[in-house]
């Protein structure tokens, strides 16, 4: 008689719970909301600790290497003759096809002249694009502008706004800096 | 085995047969990564089987002996992908062993409710991606929804979304905001609700029952022979946690937490459903390690003052060697360093949780249908990073 | 069809074979017309549902609004991918197999009254007719299968082979429960009994049993979730129809919706009441032209209800195994299916009907 009760509870237990089941997904098909975000209409907030592109402030740096030797892919390549005091740079890339995003290339910095910034979009179809030279673009939004200039503060700083920010301008990654780049410098000469 | 009972062969001498070959992989949806099982099978019935591995080696234990103590911790992130907190703090723990350091008490807190966040994160992806072999498509998508949220709470202090880095030899990178605690336990809360309609959505659901239950029963004296850890070993009912027993964090022994073990609900014990419902709960108990930690907090630093200047001059522990091993979601993940007073190891080995499990699908497989062979794999949730290195 | 050939000679003086023809040419291409449209229409609705179950959007891009031009973008596609053919295949049931699954499940299409009088074919035997062709599909399949020359296909044409002919059996037993009080074949009569007596499924408790009999067992014949182990995509990659591509392709993804279209339809005309409203509330029916064309908006509605439920279930259920499959049929659904005969035959003739 076993069996007998195990056909009734299978029929109630197949029923049941088909029927519940059908009870969650109704429940999210009429009023769960997408999560979806239509990127990249839409993008979602990021933190500023985020480990995206790297920028440089060539005029701090002191030529030391300690951020190339930090690597654990060794992508980072250095090149500057010393004058005195001066530097006379040639060569400051990343090879961003061994960059690992690891971030151990920025605290070694004696002289805080490395960051890394919010910038994520490097999709390209050139495979020598990919190695980036530091020394001719600073890849900035303008939190990332703020936060190099102190205003959103270093470690620690609170969660990112809430309001998704479209890519600054168009084209890709270089136009989008040397923009950027052309307004700080007339914002300095002018 | 039921299966074996119902589907004997039929041994006419006038009827020729002959076993199929099949290759489960590794280009499978279901293998979990790049796994290669050759199957030998009578018709349905699989008769044996042979795990074929490697496809995911990427010398990370010979790079060790290449890279720096602390360069190597974003390659431990990379072998086991989706609990990569748990890998970086196996692999901190070792190297602070080794030299003899310790993190401060609000790191050590951090350390958890970081490791604890990834536990979630991965039993989430184990649960979903168990759904789809089954072939409930919906339960992934949930699945991912909390995990998102997940991901971006583990993005602020560290910076990414996935290979974490966070956890470092003397600490940890950088404090979280301070923010941080509450939206943790805002997660808790909605976590709560969503894992009770996981449970209507799929544990109870009859036919998920009864393609899980009574398969792959790994009989307790199986788990010793072959060294499974973890979900696999507590779902045949053996309540061993290395966070209980050998707590590798101080923080483990002050809050209060259960660790549930299989015990045979639905069919046996040690079948896929009990496997299972030992990771749902394990979620739940995460949870309640996240709450107690949150709330807990102590201030201070997150970084041992000493291991500061390790950024900008390599670690050279004395020569020596170091094993600690942690509860990673998927098992126990050791670390075993000898240094030979270079800046660089010796040697660092990982005994990876997957690895061992994945020894058991041989001695699983024959005898069960291909159905039920994806149900096991699913079960032992291994990653071939983990598995191959 | 007869209003059909009375117009062609009325207006035209055409007759016999000529006007024949024609009519079923007008009609068999209008059906198609109208079964490709519905087919698009429901994969892209499929893919809708399906996403917002999953807190998704699914298709957007395509078109603009929520995507509604994907299914036809997804179709043109699909013809102009190159036709690949196994090396090791046979090729004439390769070529054929496809067209068998299809025409088995479109055949049965010329029995569905869409409106009063807006039928292909007033057959006597319409139900016994619909389900004894939508059945040649299980020999497309076989065929797909073995002509593939693969083990993965071969794998699916056997379980599909034995789960759509197993699930023929409820399938068929649980519509004599309708049948049985409606005493006739026709599909037509069926329409024109409910309007008088009020839906079949409520004609007595025994009628639930064997709407959701058929229901389940004509999911199981659609080779729908949770019977979707022929396909089942994360085992054997496609199943049975692995091996095809392009246009090859889309006839077995074109088959399965119209057979739930099909089966849908005779769920809706025996237990639902088909063209008629409820409660007759407007006698479709009897209504003047073209107004009785309304009849076939209302089987749309309902079809299309039935098809949201089919869709809902996909998207809930995990996979059953074969055995397990198996089992259900003979073990669960036949008896029940025949008792629920056996109950609307007791309470009929208990409640002197």
């Amino acid at each position: 008689m076993g069996s007998v009760r195990e056909y009734f509870s299978n029929i109630a237990n197949g029923l049941g719970s088909t029927v519940k089941g059908m009870g969650v997904t109704l429940r999210h098909f009429t009023s769960e909301p997408p999560i979806t975000v239509q990127y990249p209409r839409e993008t979602k907030p990021i933190p500023p600790t985020y480990r995206g592109l790297h920028i440089l402030e060539q005029d701090k740096c002191i030529d030391c290497h300690l951020c190339a030797k930090a690597c654990p892919v060794d992508c980072i390549e250095i090149e500057a003759t010393h004058h005195g005091r001066t530097l006379d740079w040639h060569k400051f890339t990343i090879d961003y096809k061994k960059c690992i995003f690891c971030e151990f290339c920025i605290p070694p910095c004696p002289v805080d002249c490395i960051h890394m910034t919010s910038e994520f979009e490097l999709a390209t179809d050139d495979p020598n694009g990919m190695v980036e030279d530091l020394l001719t673009w600073t890849g900035l939004r303008p939190e990332d502008q703020a936060k190099l200039e102190g205003k959103a503060g270093g470690k620690g700083a609170g969660a990112a706004e809430a309001k998704p920010a479209a890519p600054a301008g168009g084209g890709d990654v270089r136009s989008r800096v040397a923009a950027m780049l052309a307004k700080k410098k007339a914002e300095k000469e002018g | 085995m039921e299966a074996l009972e119902m589907y004997t062969t039929d041994d006419r001498a006038d009827v020729y047969t002959e076993e199929l070959k099949l290759n489960l992989g590794p280009q499978h949806p279901s293998t979990h990564g790049v796994l290669r099982v050759e199957l030998k099978m009578d018709g349905e019935i699989i008769t044996s089987s042979r795990c074929d591995i490697g496809y995911l080696h990427r010398c990370a234990e010979k790079i060790g002996e290449n890279v720096t103590y602390l360069q190597f911790t974003p390659y431990t992130d990379r072998m086991d992908y989706l609990s990569s907190m748990n890998n970086n703090l196996a692999w901190s723990l070792t190297v602070e062993r080794l030299l003899g350091v310790k993190a401060p008490e609000r790191a050590q807190w951090l350390r958890m409710i970081c490791a604890e966040l990834n536990r979630i994160a991965s039993h989430l992806i184990a649960f979903g991606t168990y759904g789809i072999d089954i072939g409930a498509n919906t339960p992934f998508f949930y699945a991912f929804r909390e995990r998102e949220s997940i991901m971006a709470l583990l993005e602020r202090p560290s910076g990414a979304r996935m290979l974490y880095n966070y956890i470092q030899p003397g600490g940890l990178r950088r404090d979280v905001d301070e923010r941080w605690a509450d939206d943790v336990l805002a997660f808790c809360d909605e976590f709560e609700r969503r894992w009770a309609e996981y449970n209507t959505l799929l544990t109870n659901n009859h036919i998920f029952i009864k393609r899980t239950a009574n398969i792959g029963v790994i009989p307790q004296h199986m788990v010793f022979e072959n060294g499974a850890t973890g979900p696999v070993m507590r779902g045949s009912g053996i309540k061993w946690d290395l966070r209980r027993d050998v707590p590798y964090l101080e923080p483990y022994d002050a809050v209060d937490f259960d660790v549930p073990v299989g015990e045979g609900t639905h069919g046996t014990l040690g079948d896929c459903w009990d496997r299972y419902w030992v990771r749902m709960r394990e979620m739940m108990e995460s949870v309640r390690i996240i709450r107690q930690g949150c709330r807990a907090l102590p201030g201070g630093d997150v970084m041992d003052k000493g291991m500061k200047r390790m950024y900008k001059t390599p670690l050279k522990p004395d020569p020596g060697e170091a094993y600690v091993r942690c509860e990673n979601p998927r098992g126990e993940l050791g670390f075993y360093v000898v240094s030979a007073g270079e800046t660089s190891p010796l040697r660092c080995r990982a005994r990876a949780p997957s690895f061992c499990n994945l020894s058991l699908l041989d001695k699983l497989l024959p005898g069960t249908m291909i159905a039920d062979a994806v149900a096991i794999i699913g079960s032992l949730d291994i990653v071939l990073g983990e598995v191959d290195r | 069809m007869e209003p059909l050939l009375a117009f062609f000679s009325e207006q035209f003086g055409l007759t016999g074979v000529l006007a024949l023809s024609l009519a079923y040419a007008v009609c068999i291409g209008s059906l198609l017309g109208f079964i490709t449209v519905y087919a698009m229409f429901a994969i892209w609705m499929e893919r809708k549902v399906a996403a917002h179950i999953q807190v998704r959007f699914g298709p957007m891009e395509v078109g603009g609004w929520h995507g509604w031009a994907q299914s036809p973008a997804d179709a043109l596609k699909l013809l102009f991918k190159e036709d690949i053919i196994p090396s090791g295949a046979n090729k004439l049931l390769f070529w054929i197999a496809p067209a068998v699954v299809f025409c088995g499940v479109f055949a049965g299409f010329v029995a569905i009254p869409f409106a009063a009088g807006v039928q292909i074919a007033d057959l006597d035997l319409g139900i016994f007719f619909i389900v004894a062709i939508a059945s040649i599909e299980v020999v497309g399949v076989i065929m797909a299968g073995w002509s593939s020359n693969s083990k993965y296909s071969l794998f699916g044409a056997v379980r599909e082979a034995a789960q759509v002919v197993s699930y023929e059996l409820p399938a068929a037993t649980a519509l004599l429960a309708p049948i049985l009080l409606v005493g006739s074949f026709r599909l037509g009569d069926f329409n024109t009994w409910q309007a008088e007596h009020g839906w079949l499924i409520v004609a007595n408790p025994f009628m639930w049993i064997a709407a959701l009999i058929y229901f389940i067992a004509s999911l199981a014949g659609c080779k729908r979730a949770p019977f979707d182990l022929p396909e089942a995509e994360s085992e054997l990659v496609s199943g049975f129809h692995t091996e095809y591509s392009g246009m090859r392709f889309s006839f077995f993804g074109l088959e399965e919706y119209v057979s739930m279209f099909l089966v849908a339809a005779v769920m809706s005309t025996l237990f639902f009441g088909g063209y008629t409203l409820p409660f007759n509330l407007l006698d479709i029916g009897n209504l003047p032209a073209p107004l009785h064309l309304l009849g076939v908006a209302v089987l749309v509605v309902k079809v299309f209800a039935v098809i949201f439920v089919q869709m809902w279930l996909r998207w809930t259920l995990p996979r059953m195994r074969v055995d397990q499959v198996m089992s259900m049929g003979y073990k669960y659904l036949l008896p029940w299916a025949l008792f629920a005969v056996a109950g609307t035959a007791v309470w009929h003739v208990g409640m002197g009907g």
